[in-house]
């Protein structure tokens, strides 16, 4: 068994790990209860049921704890069907249908397994592997467990197709509704957290439900099971709200109420009938939810991302406006250093000065010193010393600032390129701070398509491209826009020195000396596209020079 | 130290520094000659003035590091110590890569800044020296005569005289004679000397 399912993975038991026993003890109560609430419509002197949310607790434990608690689930199927039984096969061929079955169900845990299927379902792909496996397991299982019966004289052999089917259409739709549930991990603090933010949704979509199911009981009554399908709206939305375990509590509830109107409701349809379209939401649910999971994820780590960045921009402005202060101030120290040394000099071996005149210029001489002491620090703290630098994918780094900016180069209509170049190595950078002369440089340029207002007579391009040089990566930002004013390019890359008129005029200023930094380089070109032609330089190899 | 020992070319946008920095190191003892630019420096420069050059870096104007370019392009071999107010690494890097004598950072400690200048004065000074030795060593070889110079390239590699006498075909006596030729008209004492200034010569 997997050690990381032991310590790790806690699908049954929400924040705590629970002795095996408890587990034992738990996934049995859970089983049998399941078994004889769904102990509904067997076939004649079988018990054959069309819904079997039970093997739905046998799988969600098998992928939860390993195939190793097969023996458990055999035992389980036993009990369980000599409970609820009332066809009464003999006890041999009970001892093994329920071996088969829970050898079955533990073969496609462990196939699962591999995939990290004990892991709550978080994307397409690992819906498609869940559902695809356990279409196919659940039909062998069907096949497997009828043939014994049929083989037993259990079942008459004419009937073999039914039972087949029913059975698979019990289990497949069981499984495939219970199982995402029960592995899935919730915390029941944050959930209550979340829940007043979402009241009035969380509200509508419980009237949904709830006038989906009063649909049901009303249509029972009336046999008409084509209207079944409204069901199908308040599941969508649950599920492409809250995903997975949105999706697949609905479709468990749903599937609960269902049975039990069609159940409750004398001389309604066969609930064989209706478990095909049952199926069908539940799979529709699955993918669905797994895809606005795998949504919410990506937005949710594009928001922390940008979080990063903001800070980090903040910081470095700070430095950018450190390192102005500093040189600003250099200049005066130097002079008055250098004019109180003069004075200490000139005072120097003159008998008619007052005698204090040397220890005070003295002292002003340290205090010169010292404040400019404080200068260098402050610039020291702002600069390069926050540089994180590692093994970085340069490509990947711009793919991902450009994904950032996707929205706004759509309202401006600007069409983005960005080249791949197969065999670009890695570079020797912080990427965060990559990250952020990208997004700057993007940035410029979108915003000077913004102002070419009025004539939008040339296509809006933009365009990255990257190219090894030496022991260097060149990354290239082109645009189509109205390029650099003739005014700033001399001075483009001094701090607060800008065209536009919001904005410090920091941003190119403050790229280039992380660049620099970090041993790369940053500067202008005449552009191939007709507008501005930024390209970053950047190492592949560490460099020492950020501490000269 | 008086001007002989060489001058201070302090060049230096900021009037403040420029003043300050001339004042102090006059005082020290240094001369100096300021420049409120680079451009005005060159205009004024004296190849025969021995010295070194104190520039600052960033200045509107000819930078630190394009006034560097200037003077290797007119061949003018002053030390250069460069100063920023910066603390600008990348541009320090570059400056010491064209072979700046010294980089410091401001606001200077005056001890330091001293002993920088001092040394750089110390080497503008050792060049020269060197420049002229060669160049009187130079004028002397050029008294010997086409025989006198074939033998002293063979004493210096090391040959006995019978060896020199047999490779050219001649009396042992001779080359004593032409050795005691060349030793005059090279102003050396000893076969020693006469190998060192052999090698001095271009």
């Amino acid at each position: 068994m997997n050690t990381t399912t032991e310590s790790g993975v806690r699908p049954l038991a929400g924040v705590f790990v629970p002795r095996a026993w408890l587990i034992a003890a738990g996934y049995l109560a859970l089983y049998l209860l399941l078994d004889w609430a769904s102990y509904v419509e067997p076939l004649p002197h079988t018990s054959i049921t069309p819904w079997n949310p039970n093997t739905g607790v046998v799988v969600a434990l098998l992928l939860a704890r390993g195939a190793g608690w097969a023996p458990l689930v055999a035992v389980s199927i036993f009990v369980g069907e000599l409970l609820t039984d009332n066809g009464a096969p003999p006890w041999r061929v009970l001892a093994l249908t329920s071996t088969y079955l829970a050898m079955v169900y533990a073969c496609a845990a462990w196939t699962l397994r591999r995939r990290g299927g004990e892991q709550p379902i978080t994307t397409p792909g690992g819906a498609a592997w869940f559902a695809g496996i356990i279409a196919a397991a659940s039909g062998i299982a069907a096949a497997g467990y009828v043939a014994i019966l049929v083989s037993a004289g259990q079942v008459a052999a004419e009937e073999t197709r039914a039972a087949i089917a029913h059975y698979w259409i019990g289990e497949f739709s069981g499984i495939i509704a219970l199982t995402p549930v029960l592995l899935l991990k919730i915390n029941p603090a944050a959930l209550w957290e979340e829940m007043p933010r979402h009241r009035r949704e969380f509200l509508m979509q419980a009237a949904g439900a709830v006038v989906g199911v009063g649909l049901t009981f009303a249509l029972a009554a009336a046999r008409d099971v084509r209207l079944f399908y409204p069901l199908f709206a308040p599941v969508t939305w649950v599920a492409l709200r809250h995903g997975v375990p949105g999706a697949m509590i609905s479709v468990s509830l749903v599937q609960a109420a269902l049975v039990a109107a069609l159940e409750l409701t004398p001389g309604s349809i066969p609930l064989f009938d209706v478990q095909f379209p049952m199926l069908a939401l539940g799979v529709t649910a699955l993918f669905l939810g797994a895809l606005a999971t795998q949504r919410d994820s990506a937005l949710r780590q594009m928001r922390d991302q940008d979080t990063v960045l903001q800070r980090s921009l903040r910081f470095a402005v700070a430095g950018q406006l450190a390192s102005a202060l500093t040189h600003e101030l250099n200049q005066p120290m130097t002079a008055l250093i250098s004019y109180v040394r003069a004075s200490q000099l000139m005072s120097e071996g003159r008998p008619d000065t007052d005698e204090r005149l040397s220890g005070t210029l003295r002292k002003a001489a340290e205090e010169a010193l010292r404040a400019a002491d404080v200068l260098r620090r402050l610039r020291e703290f702002y600069r390069g010393e926050g540089a994180r630098i590692a093994a970085t994918d340069a490509l990947a780094v711009c793919a991902r600032v450009a994904d950032s900016l996707q929205d706004r180069m759509r309202r401006s209509a600007v069409e983005f390129n960005l080249q791949y170049s197969a065999s670009l190595p890695q570079v020797m950078v912080d990427s965060t701070q990559l990250e952020i002369v990208v997004h700057n440089l993007l940035t410029n340029s979108l915003e000077a398509f913004d102002t070419q207002r009025g004539a939008r007579s040339s296509p809006r391009r933009i365009e990255i491209t990257t190219a090894r040089h030496g022991a260097d990566v060149l990354i290239g930002i082109d645009d189509s826009g109205p390029g650099i004013a003739a005014v700033v390019t001399e001075r483009l890359f001094e701090p607060f020195v800008t065209s536009k008129t919001s904005g410090m005029g920091l941003g190119l200023s403050l790229s280039r000396t992380f660049l620099r930094h970090q041993g790369g380089d940053l500067w202008s070109e005449p552009g191939r596209l007709g507008g501005a032609r930024f390209v970053i330089r950047v190492p592949t190899q560490l460099t020492t020079q950020t501490n000269l | 130290m008086n001007d002989q020992d060489g001058t201070v070319f302090l060049i230096d946008d900021d009037p403040g520094v420029r003043d300050s920095l001339t004042l102090l190191l006059s005082l020290k003892g240094v001369s100096t000659q300021p420049f409120a630019n680079a451009e005005s420096f060159i205009a004024s420069y004296q190849p025969e003035r021995p010295g070194c050059v104190l520039t600052d870096l960033r200045m509107p104007g000819m930078t630190g590091l394009e006034l560097q370019a200037a003077l290797r392009e007119r061949r003018i071999e002053a030390p250069v110590v460069v100063l920023t107010a910066h603390g600008d690494v990348a541009t320090a890097r570059a400056a010491l890569k064209n072979g700046a004598f010294d980089f410091l950072e401001k606001p200077i400690d005056d001890a330091m800044l001293l002993d920088v200048l001092r040394n750089a004065l110390r080497v503008d000074r050792e060049r020269r020296n060197a420049v002229s030795m060669r160049a009187a060593t130079d004028q002397r070889l050029e008294r010997l005569t086409e025989r006198e110079r074939e033998i002293l390239a063979l004493v210096a590699a090391g040959h006995q005289n019978r060896h020199i006498a047999a490779q050219l075909g001649i009396s042992s006596r001779t080359v004593e004679v032409h050795k005691a030729r060349i030793m005059e008209k090279l102003e050396c004492r000893s076969l020693a000397e006469l190998i060192r200034v052999n090698r001095t010569a271009t």
